[in-house]
């Protein structure tokens, strides 16, 4: 089966990344050198791949790490597999996008070292979450039923909006798009002449879109579909 | 007659019993003299501890010299306080009215005569166990060096400082360390007693018929024996015989065993009630805070979490069975109690069922976690908690063991890894708003308060651009009446209206929610608040 995405590791964070993959049907390879993690995910009746040696680039390349795999999420167990994994593959190929597990903030920048493009801290994320719960249990309610909640059809969504050449927002600036008759929120932007980094929009900043630009909006996912396709036309 | 003293008793006591104004009074005194947790007591202490100093320090003065009559007055004042607080106390010891009562319901219901000799006897002793009591019998005592003319009541005046007893807490402890060594130090004694008593009777039959020698009478002998043995030796009696100073020299050994035996049950008491002491310390810290929150689990999200709470200014106290977790929360200088949580008593003592409003399951090990739920929620119905699941498939049992909350680390963390395939700058949104940390962005709600200048106003009267904020929706309670909002969602009781109309009014109690850096949202609060001191 093709597939543009390896998951090495499958624990709790695998486990969970698998599940949210699926949702969104992307086709997705596990990937381990666990034999536990491996037999789980044969059981979850997924795609699954033991590697015997981490260390050796053909079984990487067998896998499709310079062919057709475009992201990798190392995830498993055991950090050093991790970052070994990480460096093996940036060093197979360049515009591989790499998302990693850190456990502290040590390890993120290791990681970062060692050519992740993204590194999560999962237990920073959590801690954060059960701050909101005890400050703004509300917020949390918000967030669960709108931006997170992929299984429910309808939802409030964050999506982001690809400024392509000759679309109807290349040149133009923000504050003259109708984002309202769309019932849409923009809440951030690359904007490429300012740089390439991602900037929340809370600042009043209104960014003139240019083609490869990226708009990122918030609002009812059919809506955001319905304004992908005026803006294309 | 008999019997019309003994209806009115029990008339006043079910009268009493009924006036709510006369329990809460007696509360409001029982709290300021007694109440373990009252900030009323700690001022009323402090109170105390500094009139007994003045007071001492008025009558050392007094020794000497003559006062300026004000301090005469003052001193009479004093001892007004002192009395009144001895009565008081006597009377919040025990409610006399539940006696009577008591005996009432007795007599109806086994049909026996009400006994007025009984009920006074009760009431009685019950008192009686009081003033006995050291403490009371202390305050008594210590009424007394203020009756001038009478010169011996004056040495009295040390039982003014034994008052200070009852204000210090760390006095009582250290009192206490001692009495558990009772039968040590009671050995001591004896030991001493033995042999200042032998060399004493020794020196006397060597040296108290010699002409030059110092000792006259066999007090003479036990308060050489004493200062001999205690390596004091002021040398003002000392041997003038050789019999004599081999006793001294036996006396000299033995006094150096004395002095490391005493020291050594004094120092090994305390070592072993330091841990101890400690808890207690802590217990009494659990004890003065209110609404706070239990972190059960010091690993890394424990961490995070207290890290933020003392940030916040947020109460907490943490508890861990790992010895390494626990130093580390103790070293961070937060309220440790280093204890397995799973156990009611723990619970109990951190101040589940007492002052702690939210617990905080966030063990490694789900059965732990699941245990300490079931644990606090049997000790406090209404306590929230938190708690954290290992497993998705484990949420269920968490929320039927009466978990208010449940969090699974890894489902939010998987869910903005995945966003990352497809839409990486969504990720990056999505990320900055859930960790915070990066853009110091996030999403926040802000209540519409009476009087505000958000009150009554439009939406498109409210400047967000200048105020640095986006407006994300806004939450109601009450949306009766109309419902033709384009994107509202129930949540728990309330509406979540997404990106409202341009001329949707805020109403009191509304909350907006808004994306802002944190500088933002907390200037915008701040410009609330003025707004409803200017109206």
């Amino acid at each position: 089966m093709y597939s543009e995405i390896i998951i090495f590791g499958y624990k709790h964070l695998g486990q969970e990344i698998a599940r949210q993959l699926s949702i969104k049907n992307d086709n997705f390879i596990i990937a381990s050198n666990d034999m536990v993690d491996f037999k789980k995910a044969q059981k979850d009746e997924l795609n699954a791949y033991y590697l015997e040696d981490i260390t050796d680039d053909k079984e990487l390349i067998k896998l499709g790490i310079t062919k057709n795999i475009k992201y990798i999420f190392c995830v498993s167990e055991d950090e050093s597999n991790n970052i070994f994994l990480t460096i093996s593959a940036r060093a197979l190929d360049e515009n591989l996008k790499i998302i990693a597990e850190a456990e502290t903030i040590e390890s993120k920048k290791k990681f970062e070292l060692a050519g992740a493009n993204k590194v999560i801290d999962p237990y920073e994320i959590s801690a954060n979450r059960i701050f909101s719960l005890i400050k703004k249990p509300q917020i949390i309610d918000i967030l669960d039923n709108t931006v997170f909640s992929k299984e429910i059809e309808d939802s409030i969504n964050l999506a982001e909006i690809n400024i392509t050449k000759n679309s109807k927002l290349d040149g133009v600036y923000l504050n003259k798009i109708d984002l309202n008759s769309f019932n849409l929120i923009a809440i951030g932007v690359i904007d490429r002449e300012k740089g390439e980094d991602f900037k929340f929009l809370t600042d009043g900043y209104n960014p003139k879109l240019d083609a490869k630009d990226v708009l990122i909006v918030v609002g009812n996912r059919a809506k955001i579909e319905e304004f992908k396709s005026y803006v294309k036309v | 007659m008999i019997d019309k003293i003994t209806k009115l008793i029990i008339y006043f006591a079910y009268f009493l019993e009924d006036l709510q104004r006369y329990r809460e009074i007696k509360s409001f005194f029982y709290n300021i003299l007694n109440g373990e947790k009252s900030k009323l007591k700690i001022i009323f202490d402090s109170f105390m501890v500094i009139l007994v100093l003045i007071s001492i320090f008025i009558l050392i003065y007094d020794v000497k010299n003559t006062l300026n009559p004000f301090w005469y007055s003052f001193e009479n004042f004093v001892l007004i306080i002192f009395l009144i607080e001895y009565l008081l106390r006597l009377w919040v010891y025990n409610d006399i009215r539940t006696i009577v009562i008591e005996h009432n319901e007795k007599s109806n219901y086994t049909n026996e005569k009400f006994s007025l000799k009984e009920l006074f006897k009760e009431v009685f002793s019950k008192k009686l166990e009081y003033i006995t009591s050291p403490l009371a019998i202390i305050d008594l005592l210590a009424l007394l060096p203020s009756f001038r003319g009478f010169r011996i009541l004056r040495i009295f005046l040390l039982f003014r400082l034994f008052k200070l007893f009852r204000y210090a807490r760390s006095i009582n402890e250290f009192v206490k360390v001692l009495a558990d060594k009772k039968f040590e130090l009671f050995t001591l004694t004896f030991l001493v007693s033995f042999v200042v008593f032998a060399s004493a009777t020794a020196i006397y039959i060597f040296e108290a018929d010699l002409k030059n020698s110092e000792i006259e009478t066999f007090f003479d002998a036990i308060y050489w024996s004493f200062v001999t043995i205690s390596t004091v030796g002021y040398g003002d009696i000392s041997p003038v015989t050789s019999e004599g100073r081999v006793v001294t020299l036996i006396l000299i050994i033995s006094g150096i065993g004395v002095i490391s035996f005493s020291t050594s049950i004094v120092a090994s008491a305390f070592s072993e009630k330091l841990t101890e002491l400690k808890a207690n310390r802590i217990k009494t810290e659990v004890d003065r805070i209110d609404d706070f929150i239990i972190i059960c689990g010091f690993g890394k999200v424990g961490e995070i979490v207290a890290q933020k709470l003392a940030k916040s200014k947020d109460k907490f106290i943490v508890i861990d069975k790992d010895e390494k977790n626990a130093n580390l929360a103790k070293q961070l200088g937060y309220i440790t109690i280093e204890a397995d949580a799973k156990y009611s008593d723990i619970l109990l003592e951190a101040g589940v069922g007492s002052g702690a409003k939210k617990i905080l399951c966030l063990t490694d090990d789900e059965v732990s976690n699941i245990y300490i739920t079931l644990s606090a929620k049997n000790i406090d119905k209404d306590i929230e908690v938190i708690s954290r699941v290992n497993k998705k498939s484990s949420e269920k049992k968490f929320l039927l063991a009466g978990a208010n909350r449940v969090i699974y680390p890894f489902e939010i963390s998987a869910l903005v890894a995945s966003e990352y395939v497809g839409e990486p700058v969504a990720f990056e949104a999505i990320y900055g708003i859930v960790s915070e940390s990066k853009y110091r962005t996030l999403l926040d709600d802000i209540e519409i308060k009476r009087d505000s200048f958000l009150q009554n106003r439009a939406i498109k009267d409210i400047d967000f651009k200048y105020y640095k904020l986006i407006l994300f929706g806004v939450v109601r309670t009450n949306i009766e009446g109309y419902f033709d909002f384009e994107q509202s969602f129930e949540l728990d009781k309330k509406h979540f209206i997404f990106n409202p109309k341009e001329d949707f009014i805020l109403k009191e109690g509304d909350f907006l929610i808004t994306l802002g850096k944190d500088v933002s949202i907390s200037h915008f609060r701040k410009e609330i608040e003025k707004s409803i001191l200017n109206v």
